[in-house]
């Protein structure tokens, strides 16, 4: 057996008579149906596999729901953090001024014990 | 019985069968049926192991598919490639769904100046090509039906190159060899 064999033995064949018109008569009775656009027209996730756009649709709300959440979260975290450092800094500041008076105090004891 | 002949389009003719068939022209799309029916059906003839009512079905549905889908064809060889990819595609469903139960119901078809030997020896590789598994079928049927090179198969049929050419390989040698068997015994 060579290719010429099988290039003979499958080479092409015509179909039977009037093969075009039958086509065309298909074509017109069912051919352009709006039904079969549309269904041609959604994808074929959603046409063969309903369940996993489905599944595709709860995936995506969960992972934006996160994201909110995670994004409020870190803005109250920083507000915290903020706040924190402002009383820190006024902790210091009150510690200083205390420090002064005390330092004025002293100085005043002594003075009035010396005379 | 009367065969339908194939009207083969020139580049031209084809690209303004094409445009005209892509506004709605009737007259244009079966332009087009008429000149690649040949393709068509044979591929789905030869698939379906040489079962012409097959064939014809499995032929109309891809042209039905065409007219829907006109609107995305972009060039003559663009049809041609989608044709041959939508034609194997449905024959392989076909196989899938066990339609194709009944193959070797050969109609005869006239031949030009065949010796019996060269018929019973195209008989008996049809059988056998018939007989291989789905994707091999499909391999052999585009590179000796439609004397595609391997590149162009493996585009057709989405499988890697060298699949291809491991198809072939192996089914050459299985027909080789089933051919050697049976014209012993």
């Amino acid at each position: 057996m060579t290719d010429a064999d099988l290039q003979r033995a499958l080479g092409r064949r015509e179909p039977s008579a009037g093969f075009a018109e039958r086509v065309l008569e298909r074509v017109r009775s069912e051919g352009a149906r709006p039904a079969d656009r549309r269904l041609h027209a959604s994808s074929p996730v959603r046409r063969e596999r309903p369940w996993i756009a489905a599944g595709l649709a709860l995936a995506a709300s969960i992972f934006v729901a996160t994201g909110i959440l995670h994004v409020e979260y870190a803005r109250r975290e920083a507000g915290a953090q903020r706040a924190a450092a402002d009383l820190e800094v006024a902790l210091r500041i009150t510690t200083e001024k205390l420090q002064q008076v005390q330092v004025k105090v002293t100085n005043v004891t002594h003075i009035g014990v010396e005379r | 019985m009367m065969l339908s002949p194939c009207v083969p389009l020139d580049a031209t003719e084809a690209g303004d069968a094409l445009d005209r068939a892509r506004r709605g022209d009737t007259s244009a799309f079966e332009a087009l049926v008429k000149a690649h029916q040949s393709m068509v059906f044979s591929l789905a003839y030869h698939y379906s192991g040489g079962d012409p009512a097959a064939a014809e079905d499995v032929a109309q549905d891809v042209f039905l598919e065409l007219f829907r889908h006109m609107d995305r064809i972009e060039t003559p060889a663009h049809l041609v490639f989608w044709l041959r990819r939508v034609a194997a595609n449905r024959c392989i469903d076909r196989i899938r769904k066990r339609r194709f139960e009944q193959p070797f119901d050969l109609m005869p078809e006239p031949r030009a100046q065949a010796s019996t030997r060269d018929v019973l020896l195209d008989d008996r590789i049809r059988e056998l090509v018939s007989e291989l598994p789905s994707q091999a079928r499909a391999v052999m049927i585009l590179r000796f039906q439609e004397d595609l090179d391997t590149s162009d198969i493996a585009d057709v049929l989405g499988m890697p190159v060298n699949t291809v050419k491991s198809h072939i390989r192996r089914s050459v040698e299985a027909l080789k060899q089933k051919l050697g068997v049976k014209t012993q015994s």
